[in-house]
């Protein structure tokens, strides 16, 4: 009657605890896939803040020489849909060639603790 | 004749009535507690997989606004902005954006491209005194299921074109 009995205990408890490590398994990967997709959105949002900065630089050129890791703010994004997700902004210029400048943008995030994304393009100032 | 049944009894294997309901409520409860776990990683799921689709749908509407209102503005046109519309034109060349309360329709010679669902949408712009440098157009695109929603704003120059 005991080993039954004890037998049965025995299935019972390596039943639940293969179902905790099952649930461990699924929670840490949803955790990951929502830690991942958080990364997503502040690339994204670096991207289209990069992508201002540029256009604003562009409109409104008036460097003539290299300049290193300048700040600036991104664009804000924090609105009543949304949270911002970006830190500091950093450009810097080198000279490519007669009025041709290169224009490496990089954004922090929020905690600065990484790069969430980084650009690089020409201007050409005419 | 008395039988004892107690001592033949205690050798048989099984379970009495109370082991029984015990077993059952803890495996019923095992099991719900699993059922309502997998429920919510499977909304979660849902969930994220929405996330995913509103930021692909959102940077595909940036990159083609950009670039309809680059081809027109970005070495001339005029172009007039509204309270929930942009209109540009440079020659034979139109390109129209506007929010009709739910979704974007962006019009471009006579090709119409409608994004959404929109829950808000605004046009700014950086100036130089009275000069338009850069339009800006933000918008929100959002999901009712699972209360999601995600801002996007595309950005080109009007530095040569005229307008206001």
């Amino acid at each position: 009657m005991f080993s039954q009995r004890g037998s049965i205990l025995l299935d019972t408890v390596l039943f639940l605890a293969l179902l905790s490590v099952l649930s461990m398994a699924l929670i840490g990967q949803l955790v990951f896939m929502t830690k991942v997709s958080a990364q997503e959105d502040a690339r994204v949002q670096g991207l289209m803040a990069a992508r201002i900065q540029l256009e604003n630089m562009r409109t409104n050129w008036t460097h003539t020489s290299a300049t290193e890791d300048e700040e600036f703010t991104p664009v804000s994004f924090e609105s009543e849909f949304d949270t911002h997700r970006l830190g500091k902004g950093y450009y810097s210029i080198t000279v490519n060639g007669p009025n041709l400048y290169q224009v490496e943008i990089r954004i922090r995030d929020k905690a600065d603790t990484r790069d969430v994304c980084r650009t690089l393009s020409q201007v050409w100032d005419k | 004749m008395r039988i004892r049944l107690s001592s033949s009894r205690s050798n048989e294997s099984g379970f009495t009535l109370a082991e029984m309901a015990v077993g059952l409520a803890v495996a019923m409860l095992v099991l719900v507690s699993t059922m309502i776990f997998l429920s919510n990683s499977v909304r979660i799921i849902h969930k994220l997989n929405t996330v995913r689709d509103i930021r692909d749908q959102g940077l595909m509407a940036v990159e083609t606004i950009e670039r309809e209102f680059r081809k027109v503005l970005e070495y001339g046109g005029t172009f007039q902005i509204g309270s929930d519309m942009l209109k540009a034109s440079f020659g034979t060349r139109n390109v129209e954006i506007a929010y009709d309360g739910e979704n974007i329709v962006l019009t471009s010679d006579e090709q119409e491209t409608v994004f959404g669902k929109c829950a808000d949408f605004d046009i700014t712009t950086l100036v130089d005194g009275s000069k338009v440098r850069v339009i800006v157009i933000e918008f929100v695109l959002e999901d009712e299921v699972y209360d999601i929603s995600r801002s996007f704003k595309a950005a080109f120059s009007a530095v040569n074109a005229t307008g206001s």
